[in-house]
């Protein structure tokens, strides 16, 4: 979208407000065009393609966990207690006999879904706080923007972690906690957005022709702000993922027996689980590993995607 | 220069008040008060309700909140953080304790992490797209995807418990005196571990940014009039590449801490972090209240020191204002 602003930005008679307006609508239009070249650039960011397959079969393979996955991932078996990887549990069991390929399969559902929801919910935020903003500027701004400043002071994982041992631990309040922390830095990218929308041309005329703050904001501003937007949230999914692994591996996120790919992990905090029995805490973590490089190429891609000029950069 | 720090420091006090207000926020979301928390819940069905509320006023809990974030505020500026509920320590004690060990532990990962980032980023950008670059970019992807207590799990699988070189835990060997080398060789993996989501962004930004340095008019200037590469590389492009460092480090500075919370953790450090988590899977809210609010301190110093810094080394800010 940002592309077509570009390469649409030739000096229009800026007595004509008509003209500028059909401009903008015609730019809205031709988003679909922009998008298309858009995906086409990403496709040839040959990594955040093969990214973007890969986090889609672990989408899949989430969604359809409770079909694929061998056994329950809660059901114990004491007798099957820390079994290595064998033809019938091909990631061997646990220490209670859960098969750890149900476990980790399982687990993407929890990581994916937590990683989704709490940045959707940082994400509403930051459109609402840089938007307000942005737009108003002068106290409104001010007030925001120190506030945010004070929030990026405490350490993220510290205040998630205080925010989580209030609420009780469980995946909704990870979510929550997580998502109503993490919308610093996407609020200020948003406000510098909306900075420099506003002063565009279309905007002028917009308001020229009597359109109402509500509207422009809703019609011509935010549509237009939105790539960066959707860069940075990819990026936070990933961390958002690697926080709600980090709660868990401490005890703080997803309530055991539910399985989590950090508090898969956690049991590997015992030295004898450490040494003899790799195959209990290995897969979750290359898990979170995998998962959280691929979604960072993919954001590294849809940037590129966005942005050609800054697609130099390796 | 002058003037631009003595700015920055006059926002400071904004800022640390804006903290202690989410800190006395955040605390007042939790169930329950001091009172409740302190009281044996089997003890508390017994208890004449009269009696507690008594203690409650005693301890004037039933002031509006605004006079209580005045109280607490004014203790708070003579230094005093309250009491651990569970360890019946001062909560300033224990915090600074903390302190002692997390600091070095910061400020060592933070050098560790400069040093591999900037040297393997120079080597990446000095042979750009040649199979060694290619290696360093890969190994920088996966330092920044790393989840850290991951890759301190296998550093203690491979260095601690597979080859015993290093310990696995703890911070000195019990019974013996303290030395450099033994805390040295106790904080190796945890220096590790922390470094590893630091090194791989500041790499490659290294990278990107000696790589746009070396297009440059002086740098080929410099090179037109027969200087050494070395010297061109070192004196003209390096230092003009590196400003942005500072900035960089200084940003990393509050998700370094979340990290030292969970390595220490892992390798049960006694430091700021390992205090916290313990206080708050006991709901320890002093300690946590505490904790808060040095976490927010240290990352607000760090942030001054990285603007002074950055003023320092810059001196285009400096004659700016």
């Amino acid at each position: 979208m940002q592309i077509d602003q570009s390469l649409n930005a030739k000096p229009a008679p800026p007595s004509s407000p008509q003209n500028l307006a059909a401009e903008a609508d015609r730019q809205q239009r031709k988003t679909q065009s922009g998008r298309s070249r858009a995906w086409k650039r990403f496709r040839q960011h040959r990594i955040a393609l093969i990214s973007f397959w890969l986090v889609a079969l672990m989408a899949v393979v989430a969604f359809l966990a409770p079909v694929l996955a061998p056994t329950s991932p809660t059901t114990t078996n004491l007798s099957l207690s820390l079994h290595g990887p064998s033809w019938d549990h091909w990631l061997g069991t646990d220490e209670v006999g859960r098969d750890i390929l149900s476990r980790t399969m399982f687990g993407a559902r929890i990581s994916l879904s937590v990683g989704l929801i709490s940045v959707g919910i940082a994400v509403v935020i930051s459109i609402f706080l840089g938007t307000i903003s942005g737009f108003y500027g002068g106290l409104v701004d001010g007030i925001i923007m120190r506030f945010t400043d004070v929030v990026m002071c405490i350490p993220g994982l510290v205040i998630v972690l205080a925010l989580v041992s209030i609420l009780g631990p469980g995946i909704f309040n990870i979510m929550i906690a997580i998502g109503v922390l993490g919308w610093t830095g996407t609020t200020r990218l948003m406000r510098g957005q909306i900075l420099s929308v506003r002063e565009r041309d279309y905007v002028f005329a917009a308001r020229a022709l009597g359109a109402s703050n509500a509207r422009i904001m809703s019609v011509h501003v935010i549509p237009n702000c939105l790539a960066p937007i959707l860069v940075s949230a990819t990026l936070g999914i990933a961390g958002a993922i690697l926080t709600e692994a980090a709660l868990s591996f401490l005890g703080f996120g997803v309530v055991p027996p539910d399985p989590s790919w950090g508090g898969m992990l956690n049991s590997a905090r015992s030295l004898t689980r450490l040494q003899e029995n790799p195959w209990v805490w290995l897969p979750p973590g290359v898990m979170i590993l995998v998962s959280v490089l691929a979604i960072n190429f993919i954001g590294d891609g849809i940037q590129d995607a966005l942005d050609p000029k800054a697609g130099s950069r390796s | 220069m002058q003037q631009y720090i003595l700015r920055r420091l006059a926002i400071l006090p904004l800022l640390v008040f804006g903290i202690t207000l989410i800190d006395f926020v955040f605390i007042n979301l939790a169930p329950g008060d001091p009172v409740t928390a302190m009281i044996n819940p089997n003890e508390m069905r017994e208890l004449d309700p009269e009696a507690v509320e008594a203690r409650r006023e005693a301890l004037g809990l039933n002031d509006p909140i605004m006079v209580r974030y005045g109280i607490w505020l004014k203790e708070l500026a003579q230094g005093n953080l309250g009491y651990s509920m569970i360890k019946s320590l001062p909560v300033s004690e224990m915090m600074w304790n903390g302190l002692r060990v997390t600091f070095p532990l910061l400020l060592l990962s933070l050098v560790l992490t400069t040093i591999l980032g900037v040297v393997l980023g120079v080597i990446s950008a000095l042979k750009p797209h040649s199979p060694l670059d290619y290696a360093l970019t890969a190994w920088a992807f996966a330092g920044v995807g790393m989840p850290s207590f991951f890759f301190a799990l296998i550093l203690m699988r491979v260095g601690a418990v597979g080859l015993n070189w290093f310990p696995t835990s703890g911070l000195y060997t019990p019974g013996e005196p303290f030395s450099i080398t033994d805390r040295l060789h106790h904080m190796a993996l945890p220096l590790l571990a922390l470094s590893i989501n630091g090194f791989g962004g500041l790499m490659r930004f290294t990278r990107s940014s000696l790589m746009e340095v070396l297009n440059e008019d002086y740098v080929v200037t410099g090179r037109a009039k027969g200087l050494a590469n070395s010297v061109v590389i070192a004196r003209h492009a390096l230092r003009n590449a590196l400003l942005p460092v500072v900035t960089i480090l200084g940003l990393s500075i509050p998700s370094l801490f979340g990290g030292a919370v969970v390595i220490e953790a892992v390798f049960n450090i006694p430091g700021i972090g390992l205090l916290l988590v313990d206080a708050m899977k006991t709901k320890d809210y002093p300690v946590i209240m505490g904790g808060i609010l040095m976490s927010g301190i240290i990352v607000l110093t760090c942030n001054l020191l990285t603007d002074i810094a950055y003023a320092v080394v810059d001196p285009r800010i400096r004659y700016a204002n």
